[in-house]
This record gives structure tokens, C-alpha cells and sequence, in this order.
């Protein structure tokens, strides 16, 4: 009697199961189909845009202390994207004495002051980089000692975890993921944030964070931030 | 031992060269204008043998801005390239590099650390310089091109020519066939000392320009056309990338 019912859950279980599996491949493969157009045209809108210079192909393999993209939420690039546009987000000047952001405006705003790219076109670049793999976690230049790699855990715990997530890994909305990315961009954001340089979006929760925190401490907190992998949950 | 006192010694004739504001190395932003220094990486790459198959692997991250084919952009954010003397192209990539001229945009790709040495510059150089060039560069109105013509044959045809085409072995550059957009902007720029890398001789001939004066002589040139052989045919396309 027991095992009577039970092999008729089973039995109902693996019908639901079976039509609950067939429906989730169709509506995958219809998610799939759809992801891989907008994909093409995201990738050549990266392309012609000239995003690629600067940040590597697929947002993955950005050159000198540019930001990787791949994996990013996509509601934290666009807003960052617009906020470099329109001048709200500045940051400290690079070796030519010009902050790293006028680059980015140079690329993106023509010299009569209108847009190079439109706003639906930042939505479509931003929403397929954030469905892409986070790049492969860059070697360490200087590997933690266990116990600063503790202290550094135990420091991200008190002071990062409430707005980016376990380890970096899941922000809150309008917070970027830090999980692995790149250590120098890590640092020079932090750094910025800190000093002013940088004043947009989030960042005046985050100064209160910083106020007294030490130079060494905020090169420890990249360090331990850029050797997360954000792939592990 | 031996290669810490070769590493001081190049870290040292860096600095001096730095010091010197030589039109070299990458160093310092002076704010300085100067038009052609001697010495530095210009100098030495046009000494150089370039090597094209390496310049073609260079200019991967330049077609990033200026597109596979050189060509820029209408808009005049980016400056068509394709077919600019050799000579031009390399005092202009060392200027940048070198902190003599600004250009944010430009300026990380610029670096030794992306492109590579003196022989990246002059290998680069050498593939855009031999990119045919676009047949649809963007022109002006139209609208003043009388009042233009006058004005390029009376204070323009000296350094560049009767035809736009510039003149190399002095580093003056070949402007026909350049887009409007971006003339307008650099002769601004030159005209209010911005762009500190121009020629004295040029900022004090435009000295009396004014706005009609600037669009009608810049319409005029951008007019101006290349010789057929540089032009590229209409829809064409780089095969190399």
C-alpha cells in the first residue's frame, strides 16, 4: 500500500517533471534563439563603438587599469555609461594629466557635442556583456599570506559584504560585482572614491566606508577582491 | 649586477631625456608648445626600416577609433589616416606618446606598453601610410567655397600644396580628402594653441581668421581630392582584418 503510493508519486512526479522539463527547453532554446541575435548585434555595436580598445574583446580582456565588463550587472554599466557621458563620473587624472573618463567621452561624444551612441544602444551593449563569463582571475602579483588573506576576508565581511555580496559576488542593485575583477582598476576606484575624484552613483555610501581606512588596507581589500572567482556561488 | 646598472643607466638617460623636453620618450606633460624638437622617438623611427607585416599587428588596436580601413569618422571624432605621409604619421604618434600633444582618447593606446618601441611607430606608420584612402570623406556646406578658395591660395598653398597633398620631408600633412568635421576642429584647435604641437608659422598665418573664414577655407579643403591611385573604390573593405 505504501509502495503503492509511493510509485504513484513517482509515476506523477516524473510526468509533472517530464512536462515541467519540456517546457523549460522550449522556452530556453526560444530564450537562447533570441539571446543569439541580440548577441551579434550587441557584439558589432561593441565593435563600432570602439568599446573594444579599451576593454578587450568581450569585455574580458581590458588593457592597463580599464575595468573588465564581462559578467557585470548590466543596471551598473549603463548607469556608469551614462554617468561618464553626461561628465557626472570623473576620476583621477592618468600619466597625460587627464582623468581616465575623458577618453571614453572622447570616443562616444563627436566634437559638436551630440552623442556617438544612443541610449538603447548602451542598454544592448551593457545587457549582453553582463550574460557573459567573467574573465579567467588574473595571477596574483603578490599572493596573501593565510593569515592576511584572513584578515582581508574578515575586513570585507565588516565593511564590503552589505552592498556587493558574499566575497564581491552579488551586489545589490546599482552596486557593481568586484568578485575578480582587475586589482589596479580595484584599487584606483577605491582610492578615487575616497579622495572625491570619483562622486557618482553609490559612492557617497561608500566614503563613509573609506574615510579612515588606511592605504594599506585598501591595496589588502584589492587584492583579496580581484583573486575572488565570480563564478563560484 | 650588470643588468642593475644597465637598468639604472636606461632609467637615467629616461630621466635626462624627460628633463631635456626632448620631442622623444614618454614623459612629462609640459604644457609647453613646441612644434618639431629634435631628437627622440620621431628622429629615430625615421631612421628605421619598417616592417609591415608587424605594423599591420599594430594597427589592430589604432582600427579600433579609425576603423579597419583608416578612414575616421564624418563626425570628426576620428581623423581618417589611411594614405598620411609616413613622416606625419610618425611625429604625430611620438607627439601624442611624447605628452606634446593632448589627445585622452588616444593616449593609452599610444604607449609603448600597447603598441610597443620606436620600430612599433615606424612600422605602424609605414601600413597606415600605404591604406588607400576613403572615396566619401565628409565635406563642408558648400555654401562659401569662393571665399574659401581665396583664402587657402592666399595663406595655405605654401606647406600644403596647391592640391592638399602636404609636404612629408617637412612633416607637413597631406589634407585632402579629410573629413570636415575634423579639419574645423584641428584648425580651431591650432588657432587657440590647444593643440601644442602645431607649427608657429601656421598658428601666426591664422592668426586673423575669423568663423566664416575657418569653415570656408576648411569646406574648401576638405574638397580638395586625393590623386585617383590613393583613392580607395567605393565599398571597400580591409582585407587584412
Amino acid at each position: 500500500m505504501e509502495a503503492h503510493r509511493l510509485t504513484g508519486l513517482v509515476i506523477a512526479a516524473a510526468i509533472a517533471g517530464y512536462s515541467w522539463i519540456g517546457e523549460t527547453q522550449v522556452v530556453q532554446a526560444e530564450e537562447k534563439a533570441a539571446a543569439s541575435v541580440d548577441a551579434a548585434a550587441a557584439k558589432k555595436l561593441y565593435l563600432r563603438r570602439s568599446c573594444i580598445a579599451c576593454h578587450g574583446r568581450d569585455g574580458r580582456k581590458a588593457i592597463q587599469d580599464y575595468p573588465a565588463l564581462a559578467g557585470q550587472r548590466a543596471d551598473y554599466l549603463i548607469a556608469q555609461v551614462e554617468d561618464i557621458l553626461s561628465g557626472k563620473r570623473v576620476g583621477s587624472p592618468d600619466a597625460s594629466g587627464n582623468p581616465r573618463s575623458k577618453g571614453m567621452r572622447g570616443a562616444l561624444i563627436a566634437p559638436d557635442g551630440s552623442r556617438r551612441i544612443t541610449e538603447e544602444e548602451v542598454n544592448t551593449i551593457s545587457n549582453w556583456l553582463a550574460t557573459l563569463p567573467p574573465p579567467e582571475l588574473e595571477p596574483a602579483q603578490t599572493p596573501l599570506a593565510p593569515e592576511q588573506a584572513k584578515a582581508a576576508a574578515d575586513m570585507f565581511v565588516e565593511k564590503c559584504e552589505a552592498c556587493h555580496g558574499p566575497a564581491g559576488r552579488e551586489p545589490l542593485e546599482g552596486y557593481p560585482q568586484i568578485a575578480g575583477q582587475k586589482r589596479v582598476y580595484v584599487l584606483a576606484q577605491m582610492k578615487d572614491i575616497k579622495s572625491k575624484a570619483r562622486n557618482n552613483g553609490q559612492a557617497e555610501s561608500m566614503q563613509m566606508i573609506l574615510e579612515d581606512m588606511s592605504d594599506a588596507d585598501m591595496e589588502l581589500l584589492a587584492s583579496y577582491v580581484s583573486a575572488q572567482d565570480p563564478a563560484v556561488k | 649586477m650588470r643588468r642593475n646598472l644597465m637598468i639604472t643607466l636606461g632609467a637615467g638617460a629616461l630621466a635626462l631625456t624627460v628633463l631635456m623636453g626632448a620631442g622623444g620618450a614618454p614623459g612629462e606633460k609640459t604644457n609647453v608648445n613646441v612644434w618639431n624638437a629634435e631628437g627622440g622617438e620621431k628622429d629615430e623611427a625615421m631612421k628605421l626600416t619598417p616592417n609591415l607585416e608587424h605594423g599591420k599587428d599594430v594597427y589592430e588596436v589604432c582600427s579600433a577609433c579609425h576603423l579597419p580601413e583608416g578612414w575616421g569618422s564624418k563626425d570628426g571624432t576620428f581623423p581618417q589616416i589611411a594614405g598620411q605621409h609616413f613622416e606625419v604619421i610618425i611625429k604625430q604618434l611620438a607627439d601624442i606618446r611624447a605628452l606634446n600633444r593632448d589627445n585622452p582618447t588616444m593616449y593609452p593606446f599610444a604607449l609603448p606598453k600597447e603598441i610597443g618601441g620606436v620600430q612599433s611607430i615606424s612600422d605602424v606608420a609605414a601600413y597606415i601610410a600605404k591604406l588607400p584612402m576613403t572615396p566619401d570623406n565628409g565635406e563642408g556646406p558648400g555654401t562659401d567655397l569662393e571665399h574659401g578658395a581665396k583664402l587657402y591660395k592666399d595663406n595655405c598653398v605654401k606647406c600644403h600644396g596647391e592640391n592638399g597633398e602636404g609636404k612629408h620631408e617637412k612633416w607637413f600633412p597631406r589634407i585632402h580628402g579629410q573629413h570636415f568635421n575634423y579639419l574645423i576642429r584641428q584648425f580651431r584647435e591650432i588657432k587657440s594653441g590647444k593643440r601644442r604641437n602645431s607649427n608657429p608659422d601656421m598658428v601666426k598665418q591664422i592668426e586673423g581668421f575669423n568663423d566664416r573664414d575657418v569653415l570656408a577655407v576648411m569646406d574648401y579643403v576638405s574638397r580638395l581630392k586625393a590623386p585617383k591611385e590613393m583613392v580607395a573604390p567605393p565599398g571597400w573593405t580591409n582585407p587584412d582584418f
